[in-house]
C-alpha cells in the first residue's frame, strides 16, 4: 500500500468526475426554454398561414378560454411531476367528479361547484394512501384509479350525463373569462406555494434525492401524499370546469387527459425525473397545447390528427429535455 | 454544568463531550460492536481507524441517532443520554457529515444550510412556513466568508459544484447548526489533493474553535496532518487508543491490520 500513489489516482479519478460535473448540460437549457420557443414558432407558424383568422384578438381569447381547464388540471400534475412520480387519473377524475358533482347540484344548487376540488381531494387522497403506504409505483396506483373512476362513472350516470341546472352559480363559473381568472389565481397560488413555502423546497427536495431528502429528516411521506391530494383536487377542479362549459356531468369528459396534461407540464421545462419545474412553464406548456390545436383546425387538419400530434410533441419534449443521466434504469 | 450527576462524580474537572461505555451493536449473527468505549473531548480531533467492518459506522451511526445500540451508555456534557433519532442528535450538537454528504443535489447552497431547518414567518410551521430566503442566503454568505469556502455562486445548484466544494458545505452546515461534534464521515477520500489539504485545514479550524471532532479516514497521512488522538476498530472492538503525536506510522499501519489486537 502506498498511500501517496492511491492518493494521486483518487485526485485524476476526482478532476475527471468534476469535468464531467461542470459540463455544461444543453438539455438543461432545452427543458427550460423549449415551450417558450414552441410557443412563438407556432404563433408565427399559424399567423403567416391564416394571418386573418389566427392573429385576432377573439381567437386568442378562444385560445386562453380553451387552454383553462387544461392549466388548471397541469399545475397539480406539476407537484407530481417534481416529485418525480406521475398521475395518469387526471382525467377519470374529472368525469367522476364532473358527474357527482352534477348529482349534488339538484340537492344543493350551485355550491355543488365547490364541492369538486374536495371530491378530486378525496380521489386524489385514496391515490396517496395506496402510493405512499402501499410502497407501489404512482404509475401503477394512478393507472388502476384510472380505471376504477371511469368505471364508477358509467356505473353511477348510467353511461349517460347527468345535467346541471341550466342557470346559477354552477353554470356560469364556465363563461369566460371566469375560467381565466380561475387559472391567473391558481397559478399565483401554486407558485408561491412551490417558490416561497417549506413545502414547496420539499417538493423539490424529494424530487432532487428522496432518499437523502429522508435522511435529512424531512416529512417525505407527508409531503407526498399532500402533492396526490393537490393533483387529485385540481383534476376534480377541473372537472367542474368542464362540467359548467358544457351543462352536464358526462361519462366521456377527460378521456386522454392525462396525456394532455402530462404534455403540457413536459413541455413546460418540469423534467420527468424530478427536481425542476415550474408553474409558469407548465401555463407556457398549456398554451403551446391548445395553439396547436386552435392552429390546426383554423389551417383545417383533421382533429384526429391532433390527437396523433399531442403524442408526437410529448415524446418529442421528453427527446429533447430529459435528462439521461438521473434515469437509474429504463424500462 | 451539572457537577453532582452520579454517573460523572469521579470525573476530574470538565466531563468529556461524549462519554460512551460498554457499547454493543448486533446485526443478525454479526457482532458489529463488541463492549466499545471512548471519549470524546471538546477541541480535539479524534480519528478514528479500522478495517472496513471494523464496526467504525456502526459507531458512528450509534452516536448520530441512526442506529440505536443494543447495549452501553452515552453521556453527553455529563449527562445520561439515548440518542434514539437523528434529531435527537442534533438537538444534543451533534452533527454527521456522511460520506453521501446528505447534500440534495439540484438545491442552492442556502436551500442545503437550511434544510429542514429553514427561517421563515407567518402562521404556520413546518410544511406551512413561508421561507425568508433572502435572510438565509445571507447567513449562508457570511458562514461560508467565515470559513473561507469559495463556490461557484450561492443561487449554483450543489449538483454543479466541485467534490470539495460540496465537502465544504456539507461541513459549513455542520458548523452554521453549532455543532459541539461534528462526525465526518471519510471527508477527504473523493477529494483532490488541494481539495484534501483544504478540508483538513477546515477540520483543524473546527477544533480549535473548541468543537470536538470525529475524523474517520483509511488514509495514514490525513491521521497524521489532521488527528490528536486515534482509536483503532478491530472487528467491532476497541483494538488501540493512541495518541497520534509520537506515533509512527507503521504502528498505525499494524493497528489497523490488527497485529496489536491480537497482541493484547
Amino acid at each position: 500500500m502506498a498511500p501517496d500513489g492511491s492518493r494521486t489516482m483518487t485526485a485524476d479519478v476526482e478532476t475527471a468526475r468534476d469535468a464531467r460535473l461542470r459540463r455544461f448540460r444543453p438539455s438543461d437549457l432545452v427543458g427550460r426554454y423549449i415551450a417558450y420557443a414552441a410557443l412563438l414558432v407556432l404563433i408565427i407558424f399559424f399567423g403567416a398561414m391564416a394571418p386573418n383568422i389566427f392573429l385576432t384578438r377573439s381567437n386568442f381569447a378562444v385560445i386562453l378560454q380553451n387552454s383553462a381547464v387544461q392549466c388548471v388540471v397541469a399545475i397539480g400534475m406539476t407537484f407530481v411531476i417534481i416529485i418525480g412520480s406521475i398521475d395518469l387519473s387526471v382525467g377519470s377524475t374529472m368525469a367522476l367528479v364532473g358527474t357527482l358533482s352534477a348529482l349534488a347540484s339538484h340537492q344543493i344548487g350551485g355550491a355543488a361547484f365547490f364541492l369538486t376540488p374536495v371530491l378530486g381531494a378525496v380521489v386524489g387522497l385514496v391515490n396517496a394512501v395506496v402510493f405512499v403506504y402501499g410502497r407501489i409505483p404512482s404509475f401503477v396506483v394512478t393507472l388502476g384509479m384510472l380505471s376504477v373512476a371511469r368505471g364508477l362513472v358509467l356505473i353511477i350516470g348510467r353511461g349517460w350525463p347527468v345535467p346541471i341546472p341550466f342557470h346559477g352559480l354552477y353554470a356560469d363559473v364556465g363563461i369566460p373569462p371566469v375560467p381565466i381568472y380561475i387559472v391567473l389565481g391558481l397559478a399565483l397560488i401554486a407558485s408561491f406555494v412551490l417558490m416561497k413555502l417549506a413545502f414547496g423546497r420539499y417538493v423539490y427536495a424529494i424530487g432532487g434525492d428522496e432518499d437523502k431528502s429522508r435522511e435529512l429528516g424531512l416529512p417525505v411521506d407527508r409531503v407526498k401524499l399532500l402533492v396526490f391530494v393537490i393533483s387529485g383536487a385540481l383534476a376534480g377542479l377541473g372537472g367542474g370546469m368542464v362540467t359548467s362549459e358544457i351543462g352536464s356531468g358526462s361519462p366521456t369528459v377527460g378521456t386522454g387527459f392525462e396525456l394532455t396534461a402530462i404534455s403540457a407540464v413536459v413541455i413546460g421545462g418540469t423534467s420527468l425525473t424530478g427536481g425542476r419545474g415550474s408553474i409558469l412553464g407548465t401555463i407556457v406548456g398549456s398554451l403551446v397545447m391548445s395553439t396547436l390545436a386552435n392552429g390546426l383546425i383554423i389551417i383545417g387538419v383533421e382533429t384526429n390528427v391532433q390527437i396523433v400530434l399531442t403524442g408526437v410533441v410529448l415524446v418529442g419534449a421528453v427527446l429533447l429535455s430529459i435528462q439521461r443521466g438521473k434515469l437509474k434504469f429504463m424500462k | 454544568m451539572q457537577e453532582t450527576h452520579p454517573a460523572s462524580q469521579s470525573t476530574a474537572g470538565e466531563p468529556p463531550f461524549l462519554r460512551i461505555r460498554g457499547l454493543c451493536k448486533q446485526f443478525g449473527s454479526i457482532q458489529a460492536l463488541r463492549n466499545v468505549g471512548l471519549d470524546i473531548r471538546r477541541g480535539e480531533v479524534l480519528g478514528l481507524l479500522g478495517d472496513n467492518g471494523a464496526g467504525k459506522s456502526t459507531l458512528i451511526k450509534s452516536i448520530s441517532g441512526v442506529h440505536v445500540p443494543d447495549a452501553g451508555t452515552i453521556e453527553c456534557e455529563g449527562r445520561r443520554v439515548s440518542i434514539t433519532s437523528p434529531k435527537v442528535a442534533r438537538a444534543l450538537g451533534i452533527e454527521t457529515v456522511f460520506q453521501d454528504l446528505a447534500l440534495i443535489p439540484n438545491l442552492d447552497a442556502a436551500a442545503n444550510l437550511f434544510i429542514g431547518r429553514e427561517l421563515g414567518w407567518g402562521p404556520f410551521k413546518g410544511l406551512g412556513l413561508i421561507m425568508r430566503q433572502r435572510a438565509m442566503a445571507e447567513d449562508v454568505r457570511r458562514t461560508l466568508e467565515q470559513l473561507d469556502i469559495h463556490i461557484p455562486s450561492l443561487h449554483a445548484e450543489v449538483d454543479e459544484f466541485s467534490g470539495g466544494q460540496r465537502q465544504a458545505i456539507a461541513v459549513a452546515r455542520a458548523i452554521r447548526w453549532k455543532a459541539k461534534l461534528v462526525i465526518l464521515d471519510e471527508p477527504t477520500a473523493a477529494l483532490s489533493v488541494p481539495e484534501q489539504r483544504k478540508v483538513l485545514a477546515l477540520t483543524r479550524q473546527l477544533a480549535s474553535q473548541g468543537v470536538a471532532v470525529i475524523f474517520i479516514t483509511h488514509n495514514i497521512l490525513d491521521v497524521l496532518a489532521v488527528t490528536d488522538r486515534l482509536v483503532i476498530l478491530h472487528r467491532g472492538r476497541k483494538a488501540a487508543e493512541v495518541i497520534t503525536k509520537g506515533t509512527a506510522e507503521h504502528e498505525i499501519v499494524s493497528l489497523i491490520m490488527g497485529k496489536s489486537a491480537a497482541a493484547a
